[in-house]
C-alpha cells in the first residue's frame, strides 16, 4: 500500500473530511476513541500487521500510525 | 481442540423468551453520557438501536421456564419425557446451587432428570448443545438446553460501551435420540480471563479489583481481536472436518454480539447477507449464551421450521471460550421469538 492510500483509508476510518495528515495530533481527534481504534486495528489486520489496542494508546501523530504498520506501506 | 461428533442426536426444537421491556438507544444515549452526533455514529456503525431487558427482579430461570414451557408444548411432549436438563449461564439465581436444579423443578420434571449448569457466556449454547449429544447419544432419551442471561443486570449503570449493548433472554432447545449428524469443536484460552469478566463476583479478590464493583467489566478491543483472530478459522476448521464446502451450509448462525463484529466475521468469511445474519444485538440486545436461539427466533424461524438444513452455530466471547457445530436439522419446533409475560 502507498502512503497516499494508508493516510486516505484512515482519514475515512476516522471519518474525517480528508486525508489523516503525518504531523496530526490524534488525541485531538474526537473519533480516535475506542471505535476509531477497533476500525484502525481490523485495518492494520487486513495489512497482516498485528496490534493490540494498547499500541494505539500509546501513539501520538499520523506518522506514529506509519511506523507502527512498517514495511506493509511503500516509503 | 476438543471434536464430539454425533450421528443420534437431534436438535428438533428451539424457543426464546425476550425480557419485555424495550429501551431504545435513542432514548437512553443521554442518560449514558452519548452526545447526539457520537450516538448517530454508534446506530450507524456498530448498529445500536433498540434492546429488550427484563424489569424488577426477573431472572434468567425465569426467562428459561417460559421457553421450556412452550418448547414442551410445541412438540407434544409431557415432563415425563425429558431424561435432563442443562441450564447454560452466568446469572443463576444463586451462586450455590445449580440454578437448573430448581428450573427443572419449577418445569415439572421428576426427580429422575438430571440437572446442572454450565458457567458458560457468548460460546455457552454451542456447548450445551455438544454436552446434551453427549448424554443423548449416551443413552438419555431428551435433554432440555435452556441458556440465557440476564446482562442487564450485570452491566454498568451508565457505560458506554457496555450498557446499551446487553439484551436478557433465555431460550430453550432440545435434543433428542434420533438420527441427525452433527458435529462440535470446542475451544478455551484462559490468558484472556479478565478481557471480559465482572470483578468482585466471585471468591477471588485480587487488590487491583478491590474499589470496583461487580459489574462485568470489558476491553472491547481486546475482545474483537480476539474475534478477529479466533472465529474465521474455527469456521473454517468445522467446514472441513464436517467436509463442507461454505455453500454447502444454509445459514450460519453466529453469536451476536454487534453488527459491527458480524460486519467484520462476514466479510472475513465473504458471505452473503442472506446466510449470515447480523441483526439480533440491533433489536433484542446483546443476548449472550441465548444470541444463537434468539437469532434462529428472531430471523430464521420460518426456514428452520419448514424445511431440512445444514447449518454452523458459532459461539465466542467471555473466558475466553468458543466453539463451533455443524449440524443438519430436520423441520423443527422453532417458533417466532416471545417476550416474557408475567406468570
Amino acid at each position: 500500500m502507498t502512503r497516499e492510500k494508508f493516510f486516505d483509508t484512515i482519514g475515512e476510518l476516522l471519518e474525517m473530511p480528508g486525508p489523516l495528515q503525518p504531523n496530526a495530533e490524534l488525541e485531538a481527534i474526537p473519533t480516535f476513541d475506542s471505535l476509531g481504534i477497533l476500525n484502525l486495528i481490523e485495518f492494520f489486520d487486513s495489512l497482516g500487521v498485528a496490534t493490540t489496542p494498547e499500541m494505539f494508546r500509546k501513539v501520538k501523530t499520523g506518522a506514529d500510525l506509519l511506523a507502527l504498520a512498517g514495511e506493509k506501506v511503500a516509503a | 481442540m476438543a471434536e464430539l461428533a454425533f450421528t443420534d442426536a437431534a436438535l428438533t426444537g428451539v424457543v426464546t423468551t425476550v425480557g419485555a421491556r424495550r429501551i431504545a438507544f435513542a432514548e437512553e444515549r443521554e442518560a449514558l453520557g452519548v452526545s447526539a452526533e457520537d450516538a448517530e455514529r454508534l446506530q450507524r456503525s456498530v448498529g445500536l438501536s433498540t434492546r429488550h431487558v427484563v424489569s424488577g427482579g426477573q431472572t434468567t430461570t425465569d426467562l428459561c421456564l417460559q421457553s421450556a414451557c412452550e418448547l414442551l408444548a410445541g412438540l407434544k411432549l409431557a415432563p415425563a419425557d425429558v431424561d435432563g436438563l442443562i441450564l447454560v449461564t452466568q446469572t443463576p439465581d444463586y451462586a450455590a446451587p445449580s440454578s437448573a436444579i430448581s428450573l427443572a423443578g419449577r418445569l415439572g420434571l421428576s426427580v429422575h432428570v438430571m440437572a446442572f449448569d454450565m458457567r458458560l457466556g457468548c460460546s455457552g449454547f454451542v456447548y450445551g448443545l455438544a454436552m446434551a449429544s453427549s448424554l443423548v447419544q449416551s443413552g438419555l432419551r431428551r435433554v432440555i438446553v435452556c441458556v440465557g442471561d440476564v446482562a442487564s443486570r450485570m452491566a454498568p449503570a451508565a457505560d458506554h460501551t457496555i450498557t446499551p449493548l446487553m439484551g436478557d433472554a433465555g431460550a430453550a432447545a432440545m435434543v433428542e435420540r434420533k438420527p441427525a449428524r452433527s458435529l462440535y469443536q470446542l475451544y478455551s484460552d484462559g490468558s484472556g480471563e479478565r478481557a471480559l469478566f465482572i470483578p468482585n463476583s466471585g471468591l477471588r479478590r485480587p487488590a487491583e479489583d478491590a474499589e470496583k464493583p461487580a459489574r462485568m467489566v470489558m476491553d472491547g478491543a481486546a475482545v474483537f481481536n480476539f474475534t478477529l483472530k479466533r472465529v474465521p478459522g474455527m469456521i473454517n476448521d468445522i467446514l472441513a472436518a464436517a467436509a463442507w464446502c461454505s455453500g454447502d451450509v444454509d445459514y450460519f448462525v453466529l453469536h451476536q454480539p454487534n453488527r459491527y463484529i458480524l460486519k467484520n466475521l462476514q466479510s472475513r468469511l465473504e458471505l452473503e447477507d442472506e446466510r449470515l445474519p447480523t441483526a439480533t444485538q440491533s433489536v433484542y440486545g446483546n443476548q449472550n449464551s441465548a444470541s444463537i436461539p434468539g437469532t434462529i427466533s428472531g430471523f430464521l424461524s420460518q426456514p428452520f421450521s419448514e424445511r431440512p438444513l445444514k447449518a454452523v452455530f458459532a459461539g465466542f466471547g467471555i473466558g475466553l471460550s468458543w466453539a463451533a457445530g455443524a449440524l443438519e436439522t430436520e423441520p423443527m419446533f422453532a417458533p417466532p421469538t416471545r417476550l416474557y409475560e408475567e406468570p
